[in-house]
């Protein structure tokens, strides 16, 4: 880490922005993306977003209760521990998996519909003292910022030969198409997000800086109250109407320096 | 970082136009240009391609997305327009007609062309939709020696969804022929009397939809109001 002030120290902040795509305003369907950031103890943070299926009906409910789901697991089990390596984390993250698809599951009994109706796509990033883990299913991205300078793309986004394909965790071999990633290097920031902005923030699948940063040194420059409002201002005005129609979600954590 | 500029954010670096790679919709066009199609139907496929260009041109998305092709197939097959962006298309080709059928050789320069397409857009690293190749003809083939392969390529890149394949008939199309060759997933269409301009709005529309859908968004095509499945 950078050499710090002993009367500061550095904490994790973020925030989670989810807005409805003008395709979807047009067609009056909800927002169908879920996103979440956690802090669910002081050296840890977790970015999730999940991207529920235009085609499905109710798939904003399947993206809010995947997300649910992996947070409660998340908060239950990080509350006390912490993984140490990539096996524990894997598992972690796994299970993590595990359990919104049962709440897929779950659904689709208590509606009496198939889970396809509920299709939606899950990724995760966490961030933890000199490592990295992420896990997703679908084409939702995961970008790390490491100590020192550079980005990495921990999660790539997984699409299908075309365009309008990609996995979800409704899918009957959502397990194997679970990926897991991982990186050993302190992170600074990372940012978690949906297809709609892979154009915007994805440069032939390398993190493009300038949207990354200028992100979190527009949200840090926040005051937290108003960050969510401002930063869903800008990208209504500026991002939405461009290139997409589809629902737009980003989550994005950065370390922060408070007085000790 | 960005500024608050008179009230509205003066955000953020995004990545130029051109750094950005457009997702693309390939699309060939096989139009008949034997000589039964020579005067009124013609002109009307002429004028439909006309409207099918521009009114993909109107749609902002659909103008960067769509790569059109179009090949005529009359005594010899011609390539009257290679693959061009629809928003960089200065205007739709003119065809004229001539000779006999080829329809085979045209269904298989097709499905060639969307194949090296595809490599193309793979070498890129471009993302892509799955293609369509969409024939016309009021016709039979007369180069019996092509269509078994061309039958079997089609059904086959159908069947492992390498692109989309829509025959239709007009007037004294076999459509029974029409059939063999289509895959059965995808039976072909007889255009009802002489509803090419609706036929090729419908294309527009239907390129519109593809080229704006996302993962997991598979939309409905608009109804074919011109044209019935053949029994």
């Amino acid at each position: 880490m950078s050499a710090m002030s002993p009367h500061v120290r550095s904490v994790w902040d973020g925030f989670a922005v989810s807005l409805r795509g003008s395709g979807h305003e047009q067609s009056g369907q909800p927002c169908q993306d879920t996103s979440l950031y956690l802090l669910p103890r002081a050296d840890t943070c977790v970015l999730i977003v999940a991207d529920g299926a235009g085609s499905s009906s109710l798939g904003q409910i399947g993206s809010a209760a995947a997300v649910d789901a992996a947070q409660n697991v998340l908060a239950r089990r990080l509350l006390y521990w912490r993984p140490e390596g990539e096996p524990a984390w894997e598992a972690l993250l796994l299970e993590c998996f595990r359990e919104a698809r049962l709440s897929l599951e779950e659904l689709a009994g208590q509606h009496h519909s198939p889970i396809r109706e509920f299709s939606t796509t899950l990724t995760a990033v966490a961030l933890c003292p000199g490592f990295a883990a992420a896990a997703s299913i679908g084409d939702c991205a995961g970008v790390v910022g490491i100590d020192g300078g550079g980005l990495v793309l921990l999660a790539a986004p997984e699409h299908g030969e075309y365009a309008n394909e990609t996995r979800f965790l409704s899918q009957t071999r959502w397990e194997a198409y679970f990926r897991f990633y991982c990186l050993h290097a302190e992170a600074t920031m990372a940012a978690v997000f949906s297809d709609s902005l892979e154009h915007i923030a994805l440069c032939r699948s390398v993190p493009y800086e300038p949207f990354i940063s200028d992100t979190v040194a527009f949200a840090a420059s926040q005051p937290p109250e108003d960050r969510v409002s401002a930063y869903r201002t800008f990208l209504e005005k500026v991002i939405k109407g461009k290139r997409t129609e589809d629902d737009i979600s980003i989550v994005v954590a950065w370390r922060a320096e408070v007085d000790a | 970082m960005g500024d608050l500029v008179d009230g509205e954010f003066d955000i953020i670096r995004t990545p130029r136009e051109d750094e950005g790679l457009e997702a693309r919709c390939a699309l060939v066009i096989l139009i008949d240009c034997s000589l039964s199609m020579d005067g009124e139907p013609l002109a009307q496929v002429n004028a439909g391609l006309k409207t099918l260009f521009g009114e993909l041109q109107q749609d902002p998305l659909a103008a960067r997305r769509c790569e059109a092709a179009v090949l005529s197939f009359g005594q010899t097959v011609e390539t009257e327009l290679d693959f061009t962006v629809v928003s960089k298309l200065p205007q739709a080709p003119q065809l004229s007609a001539r000779g006999n059928t080829p329809m085979g050789e045209a269904i298989l320069s097709a499905i060639d062309m969307v194949q090296t397409k595809k490599q193309v857009y793979k070498a890129e690293g471009r993302s892509y939709y799955r293609p369509w190749i969409f024939m016309l003809t009021d016709g039979m083939p007369t180069d019996e020696h092509n269509v078994p392969q061309a039958t079997r390529m089609v059904h086959e890149g159908e069947r492992d969804r390498k692109f989309m394949f829509f025959a239709v008939g007009c007037m004294e199309a076999d459509m029974d022929r029409l059939k063999d060759i289509a895959s059965p997933s995808r039976p072909p269409l007889y255009l009802q009397g002489s509803r090419f301009a609706e036929m090729f709005e419908w294309l527009s529309r239907s390129m519109v939809t593809v080229s704006s859908s996302n993962p997991g968004d598979q939309k409905q095509l608009p109804p074919v109001g011109w044209g019935t499945v053949s029994a």
